[in-house]
């Protein structure tokens, strides 16, 4: 299947075996999920739920490794070295002459006086420059270590994830509500975005088909043949615009960065959670 | 003044003759206030020569046709691109602008091809990271559809969809530090210097 989907679009076969061979080492277990034998399925009754994995981008850029900083130093020294002057260094270089010249002839010229209009240019712009205060990087959020503020860990991708009770368990996970017999799945992610949060919290769905799946049966065995015997999640991915919410309808809320994603989660459900994630690129990588 | 009061004297002595006379503005004495219309016959058309009136004619059908023409003519020439085309200024100061020869050790020419060359085995790896990235999300979304369809071919079918919202798509960001809250930014003058090309 990855070997199709990738020739079609059109990257080089060398990579494709690489990449293949890595997905079907590492997601083989996974994928024994779909072989099981399908009378077994049809007998058996399982609720089809929608999740949703409401993300919000991140808001600054990471911050370089040590290789790309080096790389982009040398990139801008050859930049420099490959450039020609411009208008307005032609400019400072012709009146720092005639400056030069001035004051060699004429001893009676005041120094405090005489200057170098460009040079005048430079410093008003510089001092500028030093007075413009930008927004730190990292907020009092990040101080704080509060994990329900928006405002944290501003260069990285957070998803929000909820604790509320699921059987007898609390547990952390994905907003998530069956479907209903009259709703398509993005209906009820919409659904859910909607009575979870409410109508303060703006997002938006990618699309129609969801991204993920995850299955789990119910703790409790079922008394008759027609009960369900567990859930079938379907995720769907949002992305963050805008608002905010009152945690009401569950009892807790987080909105966690990759990392911490691995301890909130339980193991099962975290690893089809991540397949679809996009990864946090690698801050700190051995050159 | 002298000469007003005269009058209104002299009025006075006419008021003993026929009394119960005054100067007013009301009605029952119709002096208006509205403006006055005068009227003028209308003025006779002059009579032109139909010879005059036939080359007026010819002259503004020439017009237009000698614009249709260079219209035409400019149809198939391309507007210039001033940014492709190099100022003769800049090419006179081709030496001028020139910027004193790059100093490189031997060491440091080392250095900068050791680092090329670790930067392309850095970004082969991010490269094939990125795309493993895409692979895995892509079996992902298989594997869900697989399992929808075999769940139920409803749900299926209705996710299938094209969602029509995605495209155009746009989005901000990241930018190196964040916005300034509340930030006022001070206002500017716009001029537009595009060039108009008929």
């Amino acid at each position: 299947m990855f070997k199709v989907s990738c020739v079609q679009r059109g990257i080089p076969l060398k990579f494709v075996n690489l990449v293949a061979c890595s997905i079907s080492k590492s997601y083989s277990s996974l994928a024994q999920h779909s072989s099981k034998d399908p009378e077994n399925r049809i007998s058996e009754k399982w609720d089809v739920m929608s999740a949703v994995c409401i993300e919000r981008n991140p808001i600054v850029s990471r911050e370089l490794n040590e290789m790309e900083t080096k790389v982009a130093s040398l990139l801008e020294r050859l930049e420099l070295e490959n450039s020609k002057k411009c208008n307005f260094e032609l400019k400072y270089q012709k009146e720092k002459a005639e400056f030069d010249k001035l004051k060699k002839t004429s001893t009676q010229v005041e120094d405090e006086e005489a200057t170098i209009p460009s040079q005048d240019f430079i410093d008003k712009n510089t001092a500028e420059l030093n007075n413009l205060q930008a927004a730190p990087r990292t907020t009092e959020a990040d101080k704080n270590k509060d994990v329900k503020s928006l405002d944290r860990c501003l260069d990285s991708r957070l998803l929000l994830v909820i604790k509320k009770k699921l059987g007898n368990k609390s547990l952390w996970h994905l907003p998530q509500d069956v479907n209903r017999e009259d709703e398509t799945l993005r209906q009820t992610a919409e659904r859910i975005v909607k009575e979870t949060f409410g109508d303060g919290l703006n997002v938006k769905l990618r699309g129609n088909a969801p991204a993920g799946y995850y299955q789990y049966k119910y703790k409790q065995a079922p008394e008759e043949t027609d009960q369900p015997v567990g859930a079938k999640v379907f995720f769907y991915k949002a992305k963050y615009l805008n608002g905010g919410f009152e945690p009401k309808n569950f009892e807790d809320f987080q909105w966690a960065t990759r990392e911490e994603l691995k301890t909130l989660l339980i193991p099962p459900y975290y690893k089809d959670v991540s397949l679809f994630l996009i990864d946090e690129e690698s801050r700190n990588i051995d050159s | 003044m002298f000469k007003l009061l005269n009058t209104f004297s002299r009025l006075n002595i006419c008021s003993n003759a026929a009394p119960a006379r005054s100067i007013a503005t009301d009605s029952s004495l119709w002096i208006q206030a509205s403006s006055v219309l005068y009227g003028e016959p209308l003025k006779k058309k002059k009579k032109i020569d139909p010879a005059i009136v036939r080359a007026r004619e010819d002259r503004k059908k020439k017009k237009i046709e000698r614009a249709i023409k260079k219209l035409k003519r400019q149809a198939n020439r391309p507007k210039p691109v001033d940014e492709i085309e190099v100022p003769y200024e800049l090419i006179d100061q081709k030496e001028l602008r020139e910027r004193p020869a790059a100093q490189w050790s031997e060491e440091e020419l080392l250095e900068k091809h050791i680092l090329l060359k670790k930067w392309t085995l850095y970004k082969q790896q991010r490269r094939l990271e990125d795309l493993q990235l895409i692979d895995r999300m892509v079996y992902s979304q298989q594997r869900a559809l697989d399992e929808l369809k075999l769940a139920s071919p409803r749900l299926y079918e209705a996710a299938i969809q094209i969602d029509p919202e995605l495209l155009p798509y746009s989005t901000e960001g990241p930018v190196y530090t964040p916005p300034v809250k509340d930030y006022d930014s001070p206002d500017g003058e716009y001029l537009d210097v595009s060039k108009k090309w008929e």
